[in-house]
């Protein structure tokens, strides 16, 4: 999340525009949704 | 003092890692006893985290108390593009997060494990290896004014950030830190009174910034703003940090103000790499005693004679003498968990 969402010192635009489009993916892809919903949530400890 | 595993932390991590080696000790009817001894060193002035979710939402036994008082959310927003973006854990894949103090979480796993303890058949049975006692890791602190050590198998680190830990300890294959600090990194935490502008929490994407929008209550509203390192909280009264907090909601959902109960900078840390924070650094394998057969190199593969190599070479681990007391205690009978004030000085 720290990732996508914070401004970075060293970040260049193309960063940026990287980070919505990770955001637009999350929002539209099950399977991207799937996976930060996993990390988010916990992954098993074992 | 004598014992299995000794964990140093006593957050959420550390409590569950206790949790964790004294069921697996019974589980397993390993001939010694785990007997875990926790410290705990303070986050510098943190606030419990709200978020705690992760935890108390993991299956790890019923708290009554977690389900009475959590708040509990299917899953969180994602502010961006001028809009709220939904994102249901609960529909992808049944599981939601649920919004409990950190200090109630310890508190919980406490309780939880003293009542294990009661009920432990294998309670007691316990047999030190002489020969091995001298090789094992040992924790040195000081505790009331007094230095004490621990001698142990197995460390657990679960001190967070704190760092009294190397970097990588053996065992702890889990968790090795590439990165444990952000350059951006501060955060300007609010705790305020009043409501947050959504039920769930809203993750908000700025040119400004990050901002996040939670909660302690449904009348308590935490909020976290990006800012600079060098940003000094002073320079920024209530009413820039609500026209700052409006700026980055962007008019997704109007925001209510209220009283500022608290403010503070936060750093803002990660560990990079796996995305381990947060867990019990303890090894994920059984715990078992070393057996003085292991210990012959002759026999031994090399992967596991180099793993005790280095494992020598943090064989003791000394918490600095600067640290002052009241920042490490114990948890021996009559030492409180959730406090800052269990030993005065020292």
């Amino acid at each position: 999340m720290t990732q996508i969402f914070h401004r970075f010192p060293d970040e260049t635009p193309f960063d940026r525009r990287r980070q919505l489009a990770e955001l637009g993916y999350v929002a539209s892809s099950t399977a991207a949704a799937t996976a930060l919903a996993e990390n988010y949530t916990g992954l098993p400890m074992e | 003092m004598r014992t299995q595993v000794g964990i140093v932390g006593a957050g959420p991590a550390g409590a569950d890692a206790r949790a964790v080696a004294a069921a697996r000790g019974n589980r397993f009817g390993h001939h010694r006893e785990p007997q875990p001894r926790l410290y705990r060193a303070p986050n510098q002035g943190r606030a419990p985290r709200a978020v705690g979710g992760r935890s108390p939402g993991r299956a790890r036994g019923r708290r009554p108390q977690c389900r009475r008082e959590g708040m509990f959310h299917r899953g969180i927003h994602l502010n961006f593009d001028g809009e709220l973006h939904h994102i249901d854990f609960r529909n992808l894949i049944c599981k939601g997060v649920t919004i409990y103090g950190q200090q109630e979480v310890v508190k919980d796993l406490v309780a939880r494990l003293a009542r294990r303890r009661r009920r432990d058949p294998v309670r007691g049975r316990r047999r030190h290896d002489p020969r091995l006692r001298a090789r094992h890791a040992k924790i040195r602190f000081h505790h009331d004014g007094a230095a004490r050590q621990i001698d142990c198998d197995f460390i657990g680190g679960c001190d967070g950030f704190s760092r009294h830990l190397p970097a990588e300890l053996p065992g702890r294959p889990c968790c090795r830190r590439s990165s444990a600090s952000n350059p951006f990194g501060w955060d300007r935490s609010i705790l305020a009174e009043s409501p947050p502008p959504e039920d769930e929490l809203i993750y908000t994407y700025h040119d400004r910034g990050f901002a996040l929008f939670t909660m302690r209550s449904p009348e308590l509203a935490r909020l976290y703003l990006q800012c600079a390192p060098d940003e000094d909280i002073e320079s920024w009264p209530d009413a820039r940090i609500w026209e700052e907090l409006r700026v980055r909601l962007n008019g997704v959902r109007p925001l209510a103000e209220g009283r500022m109960l608290q403010k503070g900078i936060t750093p803002m840390r990660q560990l990079r790499g796996r995305a381990d924070a947060g867990r019990p650094a303890v090894s994920r394998r059984r715990f078992r005693p070393h057996r003085a057969a292991d210990r012959r190199q002759g026999h031994e593969p090399r992967d596991r004679r180099r793993a005790r190599s280095v494992a020598r070479a943090h064989r003791i681990l000394s918490i600095e003498p600067d640290r002052p007391a009241r920042r490490l205690f114990a948890d021996v009978p009559g030492a409180r968990l959730e406090g800052r004030s269990a030993s005065p000085g020292g």
